[in-house]
């Protein structure tokens, strides 16, 4: 498939790559896509360096096998360490995890950035701040309700249980121009209507002059006493193999690459935080999956997934979605094998997956070891295990009412639960920590900002303290958890970050 | 898959347990081995290392559990193997959690098998065919 204009992949480079830019963006998801539309339309010079490689609208199916070795990082197979370790994805494609996310787009809750701008001292962060860049955001990538008709039966009957227990519920709001309800979000979007940073900011971009270099990684940040002189990096080539070597000179750097791979780039790159905050404050939103068996059909895969959130628990940190999972990612979680996990996927058609995202007051930390790059520890403290616990059982409820006849719970060992009386009594002991099964689509918070250079790695407006020309943009600026969906602030404070960064380019010489 | 016969065999012998009965149905293992080669293959080398290591440890460990008398995993019978790996994933130290990764990367390799989807009423093709045909009927190609 041909490269749009603007769109090296490894298959153009032969050899050596030397360049030059204004700016240079490491990560090409909702953040570094963000920055360089931004720069781009005010002419900047600007380069994106994207790791993973290009791949088009056309090429999306639903082999979640091959999802998950072309579109994510390392197999999709990220892990945190900890008693319960915890599952954790990225995206690693031009658009970043905006490919293969659920598109859903909510504002920042303006308690969230009241509780930033009062904690850090951040400037120019409140609600009346952000709303004109959401509304932009919005207009822009199309954020919306789902059409009614692509809404999948999955959705509607843990609406329908939760609504039975009187608990408030909201549709969802997507990044979405008429979504047709392929229920292939995590794949990555066969129609094209999902507006992720691969069909809008990315051709935007490209379009206003801005150069994408696909399947390139850097490997350090490279500076000039304390400012930025560019970055090195090497292609990488089909295998994971390292091609050949790149330099890219440039005024400005701006590293969007992620909460994982920001710190770790910033470390192998020798930059230190007096904050001592680098690499951690990581939030990690644990997810879990509580799985139902109904008597109907419901056929989860037909029609979008996540059509709606319980609301009712936001106070308590606590947000409850129904979210399809293909037969693979299915499997893979089931606390089942052999027969026992033929007999349930038997009745795949019949089951509906749905859990709690937990907005977490435990972090974690990304370390950057010599050979095998960034590792992840997460601890997740009791109060988020039992909260976690809580969510899970009240999935569970929700589903029940819905007409669920079995259910099962994701804390291993755990017996399947087939009436309410029965979770109840299960969850009126204590559950072990241990046993928790939780997983990551949201990390955030390990280059944080604060005004106070001794609380926080980066400034108000995403500049790395102490290094000139050196922002970050990406969901790393997160003083702590957004407590929903972050796409939207990440994209919201990237356009942010570039527009200072456009405000200051004399200073920078871009 | 890339890997050496050892552990290409322990790989075989831990899908034969930890996936349906119906692995053993044709070419079915060899397939889920194909689909775990391509799944290794995008693991960054020192998790590809753990995983092949997981599966060494795996078959050489059963020499240790009682029930095998001293045989290793591929060679002890169906019943012997379950209650093995049964008694490993209900552990809760790294190694178990390795197993139940390796687990995990197993089932999602047998049901990534088109063959299978179809035999559990998961065929998304033509469904997505039908949907998108229908967007575009309604929005046009530029909505």
């Amino acid at each position: 498939m041909k490269a749009p204009d603007g769109l090296t992949t490894q298959e153009d480079v032969p050899g050596e790559l030397s360049l030059e830019c204004g700016a240079v963006i490491i990560g090409s998801g909702a953040g570094g896509a963000t920055v360089a539309a931004e720069l781009a339309g005010a002419g900047v010079d600007v380069i994106v360096l994207e790791e993973g490689g290009y791949h088009p609208t056309e090429s999306f199916t639903a082999s979640t096998g091959r999802a998950l070795r072309t579109l994510y990082r390392d197999g999709g197979g990220g892990m945190a360490i900890g008693r319960p370790s915890v599952l954790y994805t990225e995206g690693r494609c031009v658009g970043g995890s905006t490919v293969v996310n659920g598109g859903m787009s909510w504002r920042t809750p303006a308690r969230v950035l009241q509780r930033w701008a009062e904690q850090e001292g951040l400037r120019a962060i409140r609600e009346p701040d952000l709303d004109p860049y959401f509304d932009e955001i919005e207009a822009r990538l199309s954020v919306g309700p789902q059409d009614p008709e692509t809404v999948g039966r999955d959705s509607r009957l843990f609406k329908g249980g939760a609504e039975a227990r009187g608990w408030a519920v909201v549709p969802n709001r997507r990044n979405q121009r008429h979504c047709a309800g392929t229920s292939n979000c995590s794949n990555g979007c066969p129609t094209g209507a999902k507006q992720s940073m691969l069909v809008t900011s990315v051709p935007r971009a490209l379009a206003l002059g801005a150069r994408l270099f696909a399947d390139c990684r850097v490997d350090r940040i490279t500076r000039s006493g304390a400012a930025v002189t560019g970055v090195t990096g090497h292609v990488v080539r089909p295998g994971g193999r390292r091609g050949p070597r790149l330099t890219v000179r440039a005024r400005a750097v701006v590293v969007a690459c992620g909460a994982i791979q920001t710190p770790s780039l910033l470390v192998r790159s020798g930059l230190r935080s007096a904050s001592g905050q680098l690499g951690r404050n990581l939030s990690v939103h644990p997810n879990a999956v509580v799985t139902a068996v109904f008597d109907e059909d419901v056929r989860g895969w037909q029609g979008v997934h996540q059509a709606f959130q319980v609301r009712e628990f936001m106070a308590e940190g606590l947000l409850l979605t129904a979210t399809n999972l293909t037969p693979p990612m299915l499997a893979g979680i089931l606390p089942a094998y052999g027969r026992e996990l033929g007999e349930l996927m038997a009745g795949y058609n019949r089951i509906v997956t749905a859990g709690p995202l937990v907005s977490d007051t435990g972090t974690g930390r990304v370390r950057h070891l010599p050979g095998l790059g960034p590792q992840v520890f997460y601890q997740l403290t009791d109060h988020d295990a039992a909260r976690m616990t809580r969510g899970a059982g009240l999935t569970a409820e929700a589903l029940f009412a819905a007409g669920a006849r079995r259910v099962l719970l994701p804390f291993e060992g755990a017996p399947v639960v087939r009436d309410p009386g029965e979770l109840r009594r299960l969850l009126a002991r204590p559950v072990a920590k241990r046993s928790l099964q939780p997983f990551s689509i949201h990390l955030m918070g390990t280059a944080r900002m604060s005004e106070n250079p001794r609380r926080g790695v980066t400034g108000s407006f995403g500049e790395f303290h102490g290094v000139p020309g050196l922002v970050v943009a990406d969901a790393s600026v997160f003083p702590g958890p957004v407590g929903i969906n972050p796409m939207e602030t990440v994209i919201a404070l990237a356009m942010r970050n570039a527009r200072r960064l456009i405000e200051g380019r004399a200073r920078y010489g871009i | 898959m890339a890997s050496g016969v050892p552990v290409r065999r322990a790989a075989r012998r831990f899908a034969e347990i930890v996936c349906p009965p119906e692995v053993r149905a044709g070419q079915r293992a060899d397939r889920v081995l194909d689909e775990l080669g391509l799944m290794l293959g995008a693991l960054p080398p020192a998790a590809r290392t753990a995983m092949a290591a997981a599966l060494i440890l795996l078959d050489q460990g059963a020499r240790l559990y009682p029930g095998a008398r001293g045989r290793r995993f591929t060679r002890v019978d169906d019943r012997v193997a379950g209650a093995y790996v049964r008694a490993l994933l209900a552990r809760h130290d790294p190694a178990a959690e390795l197993i139940r990764r390796l687990k995990s990367v197993i089932t999602m390799c047998y049901y990534e098998l088109p063959e299978v989807q179809r035999e559990i009423g998961y065929d998304p093709a033509p469904y997505i065919a039908a949907v998108s045909r229908r967007r575009l009927e309604t929005y046009g190609t530029q909505p």
